[in-house]
């Protein structure tokens, strides 16, 4: 395998269930999910075979996610609705009687997350979910670590009102 | 709700993960453009490292043929009285020179075909339009001129044309049989590839169809076929 392809490998292995997750949450069909985030990784593996300069390419990853979502909201002009059939996220290792109630909780909290504004939605996918540090977050929405405190503070504020609101 | 609740719920979503099928056919798809144009020769295309003669050698040849052939179209007989070409010696000498020409010109192609560098697989789909067309065009003005060669009054130049004719024929069957048999080493070589590939199940049926293709012996259809997988 050349070095090239080696270390690309190496960061797809790295970022694509992050990738993945993030546009999953953001379009709620697996389908579009797919499409958007192998987009992405050809993108940067593109950019990345020519030799071109990508100071962070975790931040590169998400940015161009993050286009290509806005992109095909724009395109297609959808509406998103999410079913009741689209919250089940099974996960084998649960008792059978906590499981749905897991399932239940999660399903609210993604419904009340794609109720929130996108911008509030990539601060708590990307802090929570994905776990990046407020610098990683800065970096990659392109703004200062301290604005970045603030808007996620006001994104959890906002998000529980939601889940409040649904009698969570 | 506490913000710690609030937390420990939303990471109870990580775990949405893609599906491991998709992750792996997604990134061999990434990656096989790149490993076809940069394919290590001694595991994938060493048998193609002949005397190096690349692309435009042989595309040159295939177009030289083409340019021979439409020559040689000029002297169709639908332009003219067969009757007057009966005793028309010097026309039938001069078409059992053309056909010699073409001959010449089919195993330059040939042997260019047979030396050249296969850099992708698309590249041999890409050439087989003129071999295609060159292999009909000849066949075109072989029928004209064993027509011309069958009205002709002179056995002796009769036996001799017709010659030409078989010769011929028989330049165009091995040209072709030897893009065929570029086609089919490709072809080889990428199903075994692929067979280490993780496919997602619409492109593991592509690539099921596409080697029972193969078996038939249509390989430029087989070829066509596994190049649709990861799109």
């Amino acid at each position: 395998m050349s070095d090239l392809k080696k270390q690309f490998s190496k960061i797809y292995d790295e970022h694509i269930k992050k990738i993945y997750r993030f546009v999953y949450l953001k379009v709620s069909s697996e389908d579009i999910a797919q499409d958007i985030a192998s987009e992405t990784f050809l993108k940067a593996w593109d950019k990345f075979k020519a030799g071109e300069e990508i100071k962070n390419m975790q931040a590169f990853l998400y940015q161009v996610a993050r286009n290509l979502i806005v992109d095909h909201y724009r395109e297609k002009a959808k509406v998103r609705t999410i079913s009741s059939q689209e919250y089940q996220i099974p996960d084998p290792r649960m008792a059978v009687a906590t499981e749905a109630q897991v399932e239940s909780d999660m399903s609210q909290v993604r419904l009340a997350l794609s109720e929130i504004n996108e911008d509030y939605q990539d601060l708590i996918i990307l802090r929570y979910l994905d776990q990046l540090s407020i610098p990683e977050i800065a970096e990659i929405s392109g703004k200062s670590e301290g604005a970045v405190r603030v808007s996620l503070h006001r994104a959890m504020q906002d998000l529980k009102k939601h889940l409040e609101g649904k009698g969570f | 709700m506490q913000e710690k609740d609030l937390v420990r719920t939303i990471e109870q979503l990580r775990s949405i993960e893609p599906r491991k099928d998709w992750v792996l056919s997604t990134k061999g798809r990434i990656f096989a453009e790149y490993d076809f144009e940069h394919a290590e020769p001694k595991r994938l295309w060493g048998f193609f490292l002949k005397p190096v003669a690349v692309l435009p050698l042989a595309a040159l040849a295939v177009i030289g043929i083409v340019f021979s052939f439409s020559a040689l179209q000029d002297l169709k007989t639908t332009n003219f009285e067969v009757a007057q070409l009966k005793a028309d010696l010097q026309e039938i000498q001069k078409l059992t020179l053309s056909l010699e020409n073409l001959q010449s010109d089919i195993l330059e192609a040939k042997e260019s075909l047979e030396g050249t560098e296969i850099i992708s697989p698309k590249m041999v789909l890409e050439m087989s339009e003129g071999v295609r067309s060159a292999a009909v065009t000849g066949r075109e003005v072989i029928e004209e001129t064993r027509k011309i060669a069958e009205a002709a009054s002179s056995s002796q130049e009769q036996l001799s044309i017709l010659t030409s004719i078989t010769n011929t024929e028989k330049a165009i069957e091995d040209f072709e049989m030897s893009y065929q048999e570029k086609v089919k080493v490709v072809l080889e070589s990428l199903i075994e590839e692929m067979e280490h590939w993780a496919l997602g199940e619409e492109d593991l049926q592509k690539f099921e169809e596409a080697k029972q293709i193969y078996q038939e012996g249509r390989y430029s259809e087989a070829l066509e076929r596994i190049l649709t997988i990861g799109y």
